[in-house]
């Protein structure tokens, strides 16, 4: 006790009397007074006793009276004492921990981070999975028909026929969007049916929604713009209704802002602009203008509804498959193209198509986040601990003057209130540095998480609230039920010393947690960083490092084949000419780029007999003749494609040697022909090696590349990639400024370099890797504080035995072992405890790592061997001072 | 015994602050200190004093404490507080207007 309590920390209440017994006392004494007095001037007894009682009134009633008004006011003290006492002992802890800022600090700090990751990763996960439909009305009520898309006049039939479910769709297209004079931008349009917002229940928040009426041919031309889009490319002026917007080149009026949340349906989608569906012809890409909206065998549209209140939904599912059943008779789609409808929550299928491993990395970050906090928490309170040992003495006196037990502890609690409420604030700015962090990682398809919405909002808050409280309960409950029991039994001063606090099991434990979950974590990051590492040195087929792309969609534009060949040709040229730049080529299906899916078709070969499963489908890429030398791949046998090639009436085929071996076992490739539907052969004049296309790890995958040019037709108008090789991280810029250039009205999509592109490829990964590697270090240097001081703490308890064998002549070694000993046992427990865990973990996260297993050796030693080290270091240095001291000191310490 | 009057709607409390503004008494004594000034003209039951007693101290005029007689008997005693004694103050100030204000009129001659 460095200084000497003040009177209103030892004051403690002493238990009131009955309200009922002070009144009684009281009126008794009155009535006796009174009847004494009449008597002493000459009353007889009896009738001062009456005299006495008529100058007193009803004495039931006024006694009743007195007692009520009593009782009433006994409560409100009581609760104003009980708020004057919390105030009390949140002013005392605020004193206590003025006195040890840099304990204060340490403290707040590790909780902050605690605390900030967890609210966090919950808001990450309230964003995509808990509230993924924000700015609608009731979203649980929204369902999605399926998750294939439907044809519009299946989903108008839909809305028309469906009892029960108020039925809209809706289908995100990038189109080119310019506002102004400002150049073509590619962007999200949603094409959306009439019933579109009312379904949703959004309200725009400047002007009107798109309702049924704008839905048809000569009322279409509208737009409501999203706010982002508002204010980034309109200036966010509220006269902005009327003007007009041009989607595809087409005019477009605006209508109405949405408001700042709606998003639609889709967590990682983000349309800038929602047009009726009708607005189809004026909007679509020339290479699918002779696709109209009404065309019964064009599926394109998703559809969703809101279920009308008490209705079931099985029924409607029902009623959806036979509805859908009718119209597929009726339009006589074949057999193998039908789909079964089913209703599913919009909520579960709004984090879509790509992301489907993202709720299994949030929960395991959540798992990981819920684990440091608990570790964070136990390091506290075994420093909480450690300083009220400090304090028994004099929580000894308090107890020994009668404070109670509860108010003892609440006194204590008050300490861990105040540090959680400090934590709660380090641990908001920790969250949205996280928040902000976690935003700007790029999703598959070049959506941002941060799309999702990740702001502070209410949801947060309160989270933040909770997790800080749950935390100050935590630090403070187990120090203070410790320090009380000791404190209480210990209540003869001389037992309160420290040395009866030698042995500590609740430390020990204490420690042995930190240290289980520090090794969890480690080895939650060692196994992500080898399956990292494993997915890394997977051997792409080609060399991706100096690799740019940047992709145009001509048919969006208005272009014709004839002269998107020109336009491409002179952009390939032109992009050769730049500074650095080795080679250029225009590809169909960029390997390992998101959203170049891939065109699959079926073919045959000339001279086989068909199979009589169906003919096989095949990878068809095509691709200019700088390709080869761009990806570098030289042929295996035969010849490249070149320039010439691909004029109309010359096909000739390029395959890949996976393409030779499956299909091809045996015989001669280059005497064989290709033949894709009903066209004629094409002969294969070359095989090449097999490269990565989609994944990572990928299988050889067969390729026929046909050479892009005069001959493809409609596919010049389709989306076409632009992959350079050299000329620095900045070219693809270059080239989309120089797109800019030859024809504003084109918009060029700047995909970047290739490392940033493939990226996305293993985001889980990179996710799991990086978040799990900063609460592995964390985790371990916070285990490695927490060792620290349980050792210190023991040393100083045991300066006197120390003193003593060292005066006895015990050697420092020896006494170097004797500090260690205690300390071996929980940091072995918790290893062992940890690793095990870790491995259970593991398991569940098989999926993510690459083939690495959890008991991978290497990921074990290295959790082991950080883990060790650190406990190690933090053990040594404290024992060592304890195996150092001056005897005499030592002895005379206490 | 003369006639009395019956007191005043709300003229109880100043009367019992006036009291105590000469120390602290207990509840005995308030009620024989009213009866002997009156001169017993004004009737005043002995129970609704004790409940303004303990509204006065609810409210933070008073306060009360445990002591004891000179007879050696254990009784509650209040005390006027801060609060109290301006209490008091205001009272007097508005009975002396009340006062005034209805004897002007009562004594008016036209």
């Amino acid at each position: 006790m460095s200084e000497r309590p003040k009177r209103d920390e030892l004051e403690l209440p002493d238990r009131p009397r009955p309200v009922q017994d002070e009144v009684d006392d009281e009126l008794t004494f009155h009535v006796d007074a009174q009847i004494e007095d009449l008597v002493r001037q000459g009353h007889s007894r009896r009738a001062a006793e009456a005299e006495a009682r008529r100058r007193f009134g009803n004495l039931g009633a006024h006694r009743d009276r007195l007692l009520r008004l009593d009782a009433r006011n006994r409560l409100r003290v009581r609760r104003l004492g009980w708020l004057a006492d919390l105030g009390r002992d949140l002013r005392y802890a605020l004193r206590g921990l003025r006195r040890s800022p840099g304990f204060v600090l340490g403290v707040v700090t590790i909780l902050g981070l605690g605390i900030g990751a967890n609210v966090a990763i919950f808001r990450l996960i309230d964003a995509t999975l808990l509230n993924p439909v924000p700015g609608v009305r009731a979203p649980g009520e929204l369902h999605e028909l399926t998750v294939t898309s439907l044809p519009y006049p299946r989903v108008e039939r839909f809305a028309r026929e469906l009892a029960g479910l108020e039925v809209a769709g809706y289908r995100v297209r990038t189109l080119a969007v310019s506002a102004g004079a400002q150049a073509a931008r590619p962007e999200q349009v949603a094409l959306v049916t009439g019933g579109y917002f009312s379904t949703l229940g959004a309200t725009p928040a400047l002007g009107r929604a798109l309702g049924p009426g704008d839905d048809a041919a000569q009322t279409a031309a509208v737009a409501v713009v999203s706010h982002d889009y508002w204010r980034r490319a309109l200036g966010g002026r509220a006269d902005v209704l009327g003007q007009s917007i041009r989607v595809s080149g087409s005019p477009l009026t605006v209508v109405g802002v949405a408001e700042p949340r709606f998003r639609g349906l889709r967590v990682f989608e983000t349309p800038e602009v929602w047009v009726p569906a009708h607005a189809w012809p004026l909007v679509r890409p020339s290479s699918m203008a002779r696709l109209d909206i009404d065309r019964e065998g064009w599926g394109w549209m998703t559809a969703f509804g809101r279920l009308q209140p008490g209705v079931a939904v099985e029924r409607v599912s029902q009623a959806a498959q036979r509805i859908n059943a009718e119209a597929d008779e009726a339009a006589g789609v074949p057999d193998r193209f039908r789909q079964t409808i089913v209703l599913r929550p919009a909520a579960g299928a709004a984090i879509g198509g790509g992301t489907e491993e993202l709720p299994r990395v949030f929960a395991l970050l959540m798992g990981a986040v819920g684990l440091l906090l608990l570790l964070a928490s136990a390091n506290v309170a075994t420093l909480l601990l450690a300083r009220s040992h400090g304090r028994l003495r004099e929580l000894a006196v308090r107890s020994a003057l009668g404070g109670g037990r509860g108010r003892l502890v609440r006194m204590l609690l008050a300490e861990a209130v105040v540090l959680g409420g400090l934590a709660a604030l380090v641990g908001l700015l920790v969250y949205r540095g996280v928040a902000d962090l976690l935003a700007a990682v790029a999703l598959p398809g070049g959506v941002r998480l941060g799309a999702a919405g990740l702001g502070t909002n209410g949801a947060s808050l309160f989270a933040l609230a909770a997790v800080a409280a749950v935390t100050a309960f935590l630090i403070g409950l187990a120090p203070s039920l410790r320090v009380t029991a000791r404190a209480l039994s210990a209540s003869a001063f001389g037992l309160a010393q420290r040395g009866t606090v030698r042995r500590s099991r609740l430390r020990a434990t204490l420690v042995a947690v930190q240290v289980g979950i520090a090794v969890v974590l480690l080895l939650g990051a060692a196994l992500f960083g080898r399956g990292l590492g494993r997915a890394l040195s997977i051997d792409q087929g080609f060399d991706s490092s100096s690799l740019s792309a940047v992709s145009v969609e001509l048919g969006l534009a208005r272009y014709q084949p004839e002269r998107a060949l020109v336009l491409l040709r002179q952009i390939e040229r032109e992009t050769h000419a730049l500074p650095g730049v080795t080679s250029a080529s225009w590809v169909l299906t960029a390997p390992l780029v998101e959203g170049d899916g891939g065109e699959v078709e079926t073919f045959s070969i000339q001279g086989h007999e068909a199979d009589p499963s169906g003919n096989p489908t095949v990878e068809v890429n095509l691709v200019t003749e700088g390709f080869w030398r761009t990806f570098g791949l030289e042929p295996a046998s035969g010849r490249l494609t070149e320039q010439r090639d691909g004029a109309v009436g010359s096909a000739v085929a390029v395959v890949s040697d996976a393409f030779v071996s499956r299909f091809l076992p045996g015989e001669a490739p280059l005497a064989a022909q290709v033949v894709f539907g009903g066209s004629s052969a094409v002969p294969i004049v070359g095989v090449v090696p097999s490269i990565t296309y989609h994944e990572l790890g990928e299988a050889p995958r067969p390729v026929v590349y046909l050479p892009l040019g005069e001959a493809a037709g409609g596919t010049l108008l389709g989306r076409l990639t632009l992959v350079v090789r050299g000329g620095g991280p900045q070219v693809a810029t270059a080239v989309v400024d120089r797109i800019k250039d030859l024809d504003p009205a084109v918009a060029a999509n700047e995909l970047g370099p290739y490392p940033r592109l493939t990226a996305r490829l293993l985001l889980p990964q990179r996710l799991g890797f990086g978040l799990l590697l900063s609460f592995g270090a964390l985790a371990v240097v916070v285990a490695g504080i927490g060792v620290f001081s349980m050792m210190s703490n023991m040393v100083v308890a045991r300066t006197q035995e120390f003193g003593v064998r060292s005066a006895l002549g015990a050697s420092r070694r020896s006494l170097l072992a004797l500090a260690l000993r205690d300390q071996v046992m929980p940091v072995a427990v918790g290893l062992v405890v940890g690793v095990a865990a870790g491995i259970a973990l593991g398991r569940l996260a098989s999926g993510l790592l690459y083939g690495v297993p959890a008991t991978d050796p290497r990921a074990l030693a290295t959790a082991i061997a950080g883990l060790g080290v650190v406990a190690a270091l933090a053990a040594l240095y404290p024992a060592w001072k304890g195996s150092r001291l001056d005897p005499v000191a030592a002895i005379r310490s206490e | 015994m003369a006639r009395s009057l019956d007191l005043l709607q709300g003229t109880l409390d100043p009367l019992v602050l006036k009291a105590l503004s000469w120390g602290p008494r207990h509840g005995y004594a308030v009620a024989s200190w009213l009866r002997e000034t009156t001169g017993d003209r004004i009737t005043i039951e002995d129970g609704a004093l004790y409940t303004s007693l303990h509204r006065m101290e609810h409210r933070g005029w008073l306060e009360a404490s445990w002591g004891v007689t000179e007879n050696n008997r254990k009784a509650k005693y209040y005390t006027l507080t801060a609060r109290g004694r301006s209490e008091l103050a205001l009272a007097e100030g508005r009975w002396a207007q009340y006062a005034e204000a209805v004897s002007l009129v009562l004594g008016a001659k036209r």
